[in-house]
């Protein structure tokens, strides 16, 4: 693939794979903020990569970004790395300046907003406490990027399963500290964040594949490795399997995001991944048996992000019933157009 | 240890073959006008020679052949689009869908000049059909365990045997057979070798077998002391055993290990209706999601027998979620609308439903069964 993929995967990588550390990840959900990792994370240029040049970011398209968000599913890092790429592609497709520190993100599409003072009630957002800067997408009709300090908010914090911060955040009379334009979809967030979840899960499910061929092949049962029984390889090569397609379904949403965001390649992500994540968390945990579910182990640092991501940004039955109306309007005939296509909206209205 | 993760990287379908999608959609609107859901549902097993004839007149048999064998030297990506047209559409490919899939290839890649100039050109011309002589009475999934035994006598060998379970014998010319040739005690994968033989030959008895729906898609196939020309072995002599696995790869991964309830599919849209309750719509939107991703993972497998890289292990991944999603279908059609599936009389979506209903089993079977899939899914893990 091109370059700048493989440069940003090697180097969030190397930084994650230093970094995230089980020991952090517990001081993380007892509400420690990894400052180093942070930093390190930053220094590396990582969160600015969806950024325009111009304003000092590395420009990436989502396709190049795609392996960096796989990779932060793989090692879970307790910081809103995501989130901070996709609030700083947001402030630069506006034309907005880009910011320094973690970056909250949030969709108001039924606040319609112009100017003056914002008032909201924005629930679960992830690291909301927690950033610097807040970025919001308000409105439909005319739809805006509307940038917030962290002064300009209270929160309420709340936790996803993984121990993640998902705080409640409140807007009241709030004085942006800047606004611009959105010049594409208002469910332009929506999308994003699903599209961002869903690589984050085909990261985390390779995790769990790895994490439990290996201990197939270490723990001894009967006198021999468990890996050895085809029971055992049967759940393993159907977790192969998981792994393959989930990966598969949101890299295509990427891919196809660099030209527009397809709403079409982005419900398939996050439908296909949502469901893989509960497939693969269940397989890996039957892998590893009692010794999984401890809390010392390490296992249950990726198994909750999947049963949390998978619920976030819309879940399995919000995609897919948004995916099968259309599907249903289309009728028969406009099914394997839209699938080849990668878009209903064409085929809906002919 | 390390763990041998294996990723499978995208393969976008090339734009500049939108026009030969939209030549084969707009020809098979008009061919396949009156065709009845009921037979689309038949997939690959539907059999029309005059159609097959009417496809390689318009080019699009052995696509990816060279032009001094009868093919147009187009991508497999260019092959990829014709047939999930095909497929989609429900047209009848049977009669030369596994010499245009795997013979002509095979033959291509391990025959004599003149075994190309030969078999390939009437492959080609939607003439000359082929069907495949691997599974026998006692070798299932146990392939390297056969019994067919091909001899030498004088410059050629004799043929006996029995092949079982073979698609389309009863319709084909001719059929490539793995037999053994000799080889070590206990040497499992050595000492087989494949041939080219012509179902015409005295001493070959093919036997349909009827299906569980009362239909005639396989057979059993017998040789008795069956003279073969020197010039009927294919390849080398004792490479059996890789020609095959490699001849298999071609048969794991292609949109027919997604598509085959793709007429079910189609129905049940219909039969559910424009204005579908947030149950049915939430199970339709799912399947359009899963269509929608084994297909990319599909085409990611075309990629790379495209680039000449080994599809093996990704193509056994594709045919184990692909096969398991068609056949869903037919459980999916049942939770979300009410039909008893007929085999004579009732609907369209009846009808389709009681064939798809019938023939899903057979679905994670051909080609490789489902354990044998995940065995060397496992294997290619580092699993031992």
């Amino acid at each position: 693939m091109s370059g700048i993929r493989d440069i940003l995967e090697t180097s969030v990588e190397g930084v994650l794979g230093r970094g995230v550390t089980p020991a952090l990840l517990r001081d993380a959900e007892q509400g420690q903020w990894p400052a180093e990792l942070w930093s390190a994370v930053e220094d590396a240029g990582l969160t600015h990569a969806a950024i325009h040049e111009e304003s000092g970011g590395a420009g990436a398209t989502w396709s190049e970004i795609f392996a960096l968000v796989r990779s932060a599913g793989r090692h879970g890092p307790p910081i809103p790395l995501v989130e901070t790429v996709v609030g700083g592609w947001l402030l630069s497709v506006a034309g907005l300046p880009s910011v320094l520190g973690p970056v909250a993100i949030a969709a108001a599409p039924d606040i319609e907003w112009e100017s003056g003072g914002f008032s909201a009630n924005l629930s679960g957002v992830a690291w909301g406490a927690a950033c610097e800067h807040l970025v919001v997408l308000a409105g439909r009709v005319s739809p805006r990027v509307v940038l917030f300090a962290r002064s300009d908010f209270t929160a309420v914090g709340a936790a996803n399963i993984a121990g993640e911060p998902r705080d409640d955040l409140r807007l009241s009379d709030a004085q942006p500290t800047a606004t611009g334009d959105w010049p594409h979809d208002p469910d332009a967030l929506l999308m994003t964040g699903a599209m961002v979840r869903s690589a984050q899960i085909a990261g985390a499910i390779e995790r769990v594949l790895e994490q439990a061929t290996q201990y197939a092949n270490e723990r001894v049962q009967f006198g021999r490795p468990i890996g050895q029984f085809q029971a055992v390889q049967q759940t393993l090569a159907q977790l192969a399997t998981q792994a393959l397609l989930a990966s598969a379904a949101a890299e295509h949403a990427f891919n196809t995001a660099d030209a527009r965001l397809s709403p079409f390649a982005v419900a398939t992500a996050k439908i296909c991944t949502s469901e893989l994540a509960g497939l693969a968390a269940s397989a890996a945990h039957a892998v590893f048996g009692a010794i999984g579910i401890t809390h010392e182990h390490s296992l249950h640092f990726t198994t909750r992000r999947l049963w949390s991501w998978r619920a976030e940004f819309g879940g399995q039955s919000f995609w897919s019933e948004r995916l099968g109306r259309q599907a249903c309007a289309g009728g028969s005939t406009g099914l394997w157009p839209a699938v080849t296509h990668g878009d209903f909206s064409t085929t809906v209205t002919a | 240890m390390r763990v041998n993760l294996q990723r499978l990287a995208l393969s976008p379908l090339p734009s500049e073959h939108d026009t030969l999608r939209a030549e084969v959609r707009t020809f098979l609107a008009a061919a396949l006008a009156t065709r009845p859901p009921a037979m689309r549902a038949l997939s690959w097993m539907g059999h029309d020679a005059a159609f097959s004839r009417e496809l390689g007149r318009r080019g699009w048999l052995g696509l990816t052949l060279p032009k001094q064998y009868g093919g147009q030297e187009a991508t497999a990506f260019a092959r990829y689009v014709v047939v999930e047209e095909l497929l989609v559409a429900g047209a009848p490919v049977s009669a030369h869908w596994i010499a245009d899939r795997q013979s002509a290839p095979l033959i291509l890649r391990f025959g004599t000049e003149a075994q190309k100039e030969r078999y390939i050109p009437p492959i080609c011309r939607g003439e000359s059909y082929f069907c495949i002589g691997m599974s026998e009475p006692d070798s299932g999934s146990d392939l390297a365990s056969i019994r067919t035994k091909a001899e030498r006598k004088g410059d050629g060998w004799v043929l006996n045997g029995r092949k079982v379970w073979t698609t389309n014998a009863n319709l084909s010319h001719f059929m490539i057979v793995l037999a053994q040739t000799g080889g070590a005690e206990g040497d499992r994968r050595g000492g087989k070798s494949q041939f080219i033989i012509d179902l015409n030959l005295p001493g070959v008895t093919v036997r349909p077998i009827k299906d569980l729906s009362g239909m005639e898609h396989f057979n059993e196939v017998l040789f008795e002391d069956v003279v073969l020309d020197a010039d009927a072995l294919i390849g080398a002599e004792g490479q059996g055993w890789s020609q095959v696995m490699a001849e298999l790869a071609f048969e794991r991964s292609g949109p027919e290990r997604i598509l085959s309830s793709i007429a079910l599919v189609h129905t049940l849209i219909d039969a559910v209706g424009p204005d579908p309750d947030s149950g049915q719509a939430r199970e339709i939107g799912r399947l359009v999601a899963k269509l929608a991703a084994l297909r990319q993972m599909s085409l990611a497998v075309t990629g790379k027998l495209q680039n000449g890289e080994d599809p093996a292990w990704a193509a056994s991944c594709v045919k184990d979620l692909g096969t398991g999603f068609e056949q869903e279908i037919p459980e999916i059609a049942q939770r979300l609308f009410d039909a008893e599936p007929r085999r004579a009389g009732g609907s369209d979506h009846q009808a389709v439903l009681a064939y798809v209903t019938q023939m899903a089993p057979s679905f994670s079977l051909r080609g490789g069964t489902r354990e044998i899939l995940r065995g060397i899914i496992a294997r290619g893990l580092g699993l031992r």
